[in-house]
């Protein structure tokens, strides 16, 4: 049967890289033919070297002697190990559960950032009991004057802001 | 196991050691301030704790020896929301204190309600410290010719009640 049409079909199709793997077997199997036309017998060299690539195989011996020289060295290094990992690891672990539990006790009990809290922490360093007046009643004066000074300061800043206003409004007519 | 024990003994230490730290700097700068000038001897200083004002809230005007009842009730509507007062006050360089105390006042921790100046040269600041829209302290600072003096309120201040008292004060000058 004269194949070399196929073969001529195939080998366009392999350099246009359109063949598949079947037709790459089938092209290697044509090439194998020793009645070539000279211009095809260029080719019967590149398809040789490639059928003695495929057809090469592992020396089965090498992996025995890879096997022999791992154990070889094995043994000079001595007895191996295995990772103990609930002795290496534990106590890390141990470790980041005590800090996140310390973490949560500590956010839950830390007092919030109030004005009253603060209060209550320059009380413990300064002794203001000593500047605490002896009764109500005289607590009550000087309570009196500080809010009386507060009462009579914000009503006068006021009243100019509202003069102010008013000076604004003027401007605005005038314009 | 001990090498452990250590570890976590150290790690607790040092976490409570930053508590402690942590516990100690969130007293505000206006704390610091106080604390810094409380056993000064050129400063007179005076303080109503949150007990004294639980013991006026329980009073009646009428114990108290007031000319006028309705300023009396306006003070202590005002003072049975108060948990703390700290006066400080001095005639000596009153400028340069007024000045270092509004330098050392964190403007992040407080924002500015009110500046009021006199054309005498008297300044009245009030700074306040919020807390959703409720204000949680009241800081006064006032400079006269011959007195400066820092007052800090501590609890819910309400601006209408201030004003309820300002009127009641203009009312008794009036008569």
């Amino acid at each position: 049967m004269n194949s070399e049409p196929r073969l001529r079909e195939l080998l366009d199709k392999y350099f246009a890289a359109e063949t598949t793997l079947q037709e790459e077997w089938e092209l290697r199997e044509l090439m194998k033919d020793g009645h070539l036309p000279a211009d095809l017998q260029v080719f019967q060299g590149l398809f040789g070297t490639l059928n003695a690539e495929v057809e090469e195989k592992l020396n089965p011996a090498i992996g025995n002697l890879v096997m022999a020289q791992i154990e070889a060295d094995h043994a000079q290094r001595g007895k191996i190990i295995p990772l103990q990992r609930g002795y290496i690891f534990w106590w890390p672990r141990v470790a980041a559960v005590a800090a996140i539990l310390c973490l949560g006790l500590w956010w839950m009990s830390k007092p919030a950032a109030t004005p009253e809290n603060e209060l209550a922490q320059a009380e413990k360093v300064i002794d203001w009991s000593k500047y605490e007046p002896k009764t109500p009643e005289e607590a009550f004066k000087i309570t009196h004057k500080a809010l009386k000074k507060v009462a009579v300061e914000l009503d006068k800043g006021t009243r100019i802001a509202e003069n102010m206003e008013d000076l604004g409004e003027m401007g605005k007519v005038l314009q | 196991m001990k090498k452990i024990t250590l570890l976590l003994g150290l790690f607790l230490a040092s976490l409570s050691s930053t508590m402690a730290q942590t516990g100690n700097s969130s007293a505000s700068a206006i704390d610091k301030y106080f604390a810094n000038y409380v056993e000064d001897k050129r400063f007179s200083v005076v303080y109503i704790s949150p007990k004294l004002f639980q013991m006026l809230g329980r009073m009646d005007s009428k114990i108290l020896d007031m000319d006028d009842d309705s300023e009396a009730k306006a003070v202590l509507d005002l003072a049975k929301d108060l948990q703390g007062l700290r006066i400080l006050s001095t005639d000596d360089t009153p400028d340069a204190f007024y000045k270092e105390a509004k330098a050392k006042i964190n403007t992040k921790e407080y924002e500015v309600l009110m500046t009021v100046r006199d054309k005498d040269g008297d300044n009245v600041e009030f700074l306040i410290k919020e807390t959703n829209n409720v204000i949680q302290e009241l800081l006064l600072l006032s400079k006269g010719d011959d007195e400066f003096t820092l007052m800090s309120f501590v609890g819910n201040l309400d601006l209408n009640k201030i004003s309820r008292l300002a009127k009641e004060i203009e009312k008794k000058n009036d008569d």
